[in-house]
This record gives structure tokens, C-alpha cells and sequence, in this order.
């Protein structure tokens, strides 16, 4: 198995494509985190985002054997989750509704009782915030703040063009502008994963 | 000093270090400034919804759902293989029941089966007799 590990990322897929399922796994354990903070902040549920990403990295199984590397494999896989996301936030809005349900049923979002109420505000109004975006402006924005992906890396992944990206975060953060204008003082929060433990 | 472009505003927003030139046009130019500061203050107040990192190792999920499709497509060519034996054997049996039926048939064969000896002149049943004595009158 530590073999795979100094493989790149596209050495792996070629690998996958020749029936290597260890191949598949290294890089499973190599993106998946990433792939789930994606996924989540894009569709407000944490299983939700875990169909999401194994879904991609089934995709990646199917199609390893026609990959070419011509652009990286993150920008490759980033772009399958992002699709993924997006035809999930079509259908039927899930995302406002899975965040409205998860926090009616009062998940435990907190790390202590004395930070409750800020954590949970925060949390409903960047969710709230997101879910008034249309689903390119919110995926531009977690690529761009939380992914820290460059405005050409998320032009590629988009598959649009780096003056559309920025015509399109600029939009979106204008509109965020509006709609977080009463938290923008706050103190920094930490939101936990549903009776999941912090790395 | 030209006005600072959206992307240069969005890269400076993004890069903890800015640039020492457009710090200094920022400085000076209230447009630019309020433009920035419109981008800015969403781009914090973002910040503060970190997530702290779910136990989920998608590994084995992953890995058994590739051995499962795998299992069904192995499966598929057994189908495949029942359906083209079907497909084989009733074209076989059709084809041989066509040859059965379409078999050359002797004239006599088939006069019987269309019970055309009652027309004879020495046919039992007598039917032919009276139109035969007609013409002979």
C-alpha cells in the first residue's frame, strides 16, 4: 500500500484505469476531505456531501481508463464534485432545505453552551447568504474563499473563462455584502461536523 | 494611477501581503477604497465559518461500491450469453420448422388434402354422377 503514496495524483489515475483498486483507495484517502468541505458548504448536509464525493470517485473509476493527463488530476476531479453539487442544488433546493432542517433539529454545531447562539446566527446567516446565490455564484465563492483556488484554476473547473469568474465573484461578493452586512464584526467561530470530533 | 481592476481588488483581498503600489492607490483613492472594502468585509465575515474536519473515511465505501458495480457487469456477459442462446436456438428451431413446412409436396399429396377425389368420375361418394350424365345428354 505505501507504494501508492509516491505516485502522483495522475500516475494513480492510469493506474485505476489498468483495474489497480488500491490505486483508487490512495487517492480516496488523499482528497476526500477536501472534497467533503466542498461538497458540504455547497450542499448544507453532511451525507448529502458524502454521496456527493463518493460519486465523484466513482466517476474517476469509470472514466480512469480514457484519462489523459492533459490537466491536473485536482482541477479533473474538482470539477466532477462541483458538477455534482450543483446538479444537487438544482434538484429541489436541497441545500436550504437541509440546512433549515439541521438546524430545527439543533445539531451540534457548538463546541461549548457560551458560544451557542453566535455560532448558530453565523452559521444560518452564511448559509442563508449562500442559499441566495445561484449555484455557480455560491460554488464560485467556496472555491474561492475556502478552497483558495486562483481565479484561473476556478475558470477551469467552471469551465468558464477568468473574466467571467471574476465578473462572477465580484457579483457574488457584493450581494454576500448585503446580506452579511450585520456580521461583519464578529469574532472568529469553529463549526463542527455533526458528532464528528476537530483535526 | 488608472483605477484598480476587479482582479487586482479580488487578488489583493485574497493575498495577506498586498502590493506596496496599490496599497498606496487604495490609500488615496476613496472609489477604489469603498470598491475594495464591498468585497472585503463578506470576505471576513466568511472566513469565520471554519469546519472542524468530520471523522469520515470514504475509503472502503468507495471501494466496495467499485467491487459491487464491478460484480454486475461480470454478471452482465452471463446475461448476454443466456439472451444470444435464446436468440440462437429459436431462429434454430424456426428455421427447421420452416424447412418442415415448406417440404415439396407431391400433387396426389395434395389433392387428398384438399379432398379433391370427390370430383373423380369413380369418386364413393357419387357427387360428380349426376353432372356427368347431364352431359352426356
Amino acid at each position: 500500500m505505501a507504494t501508492w503514496q509516491v505516485h502522483t495524483d495522475e500516475h494513480l489515475v492510469q493506474k485505476i484505469g489498468k483495474g489497480h483498486t488500491q490505486a483508487l483507495a490512495e487517492l480516496v484517502r488523499r482528497h476526500q476531505q477536501r472534497a467533503l468541505h466542498l461538497a458540504f458548504r455547497s450542499v448544507g448536509d453532511w451525507h448529502l456531501a458524502e454521496d456527493v464525493v463518493q460519486e465523484a470517485f466513482l466517476r474517476v473509476n469509470r472514466a480512469a481508463s480514457k484519462y489523459t493527463p492533459d490537466a491536473k488530476f485536482s482541477t479533473w476531479f474538482y470539477r466532477i464534485v462541483v458538477n455534482l453539487c450543483m446538479d444537487e442544488l438544482r434538484r429541489g433546493q436541497r441545500h436550504s432545505r437541509a440546512t433549515t432542517q439541521a438546524m430545527e433539529e439543533g445539531q451540534s454545531f457548538v463546541e461549548t453552551p457560551v458560544h451557542a447562539q453566535e455560532v448558530a446566527e453565523l452559521q444560518q446567516a452564511v448559509h442563508r447568504a449562500l442559499g441566495q446565490l445561484n449555484e455557480r455564484e455560491r460554488v464560485a465563492v467556496i472555491l474561492h474563499r475556502f478552497e483558495g483556488q486562483s481565479h484561473e484554476q476556478i475558470a477551469e473547473i467552471m469551465e468558464a473563462s477568468v473574466s467571467a469568474v471574476e465578473s462572477l465573484l465580484v457579483r457574488s461578493y457584493r450581494k454576500l455584502r448585503q446580506i452579511l452586512a450585520d456580521f461583519s464584526n464578529k469574532t472568529p467561530k469553529k463549526t463542527q461536523g455533526p458528532g464528528k470530533s476537530g483535526v | 494611477m488608472d483605477h484598480l481592476t476587479d482582479n487586482q481588488l479580488l487578488n489583493m483581498m485574497s493575498q495577506s501581503a498586498l502590493d506596496d503600489a496599490l496599497n498606496a492607490h487604495l490609500a488615496d483613492c476613496n472609489e477604489c477604497a469603498q470598491r475594495f472594502q464591498a468585497l472585503k468585509e463578506p470576505w471576513d465575515v466568511l472566513g469565520q465559518w471554519t469546519l472542524d474536519t468530520p471523522e469520515i473515511d470514504l475509503t472502503d465505501q468507495v471501494l466496495s461500491r467499485v467491487a459491487k458495480n464491478r460484480s454486475i457487469y461480470l454478471k452482465q456477459p452471463q446475461a448476454l450469453i443466456r439472451i444470444a442462446a435464446s436468440i440462437i436456438i429459436g431462429v434454430g428451431a424456426g428455421s427447421w420448422l420452416g424447412q418442415s413446412v415448406a417440404r415439396p409436396v407431391s400433387d396426389e399429396q395434395a389433392a387428398e388434402a384438399m379432398y379433391l377425389d370427390v370430383l373423380t368420375l369413380n369418386s364413393s361418394t357419387g357427387w360428380t354422377a349426376p353432372l356427368l350424365e347431364e352431359g352426356q345428354e
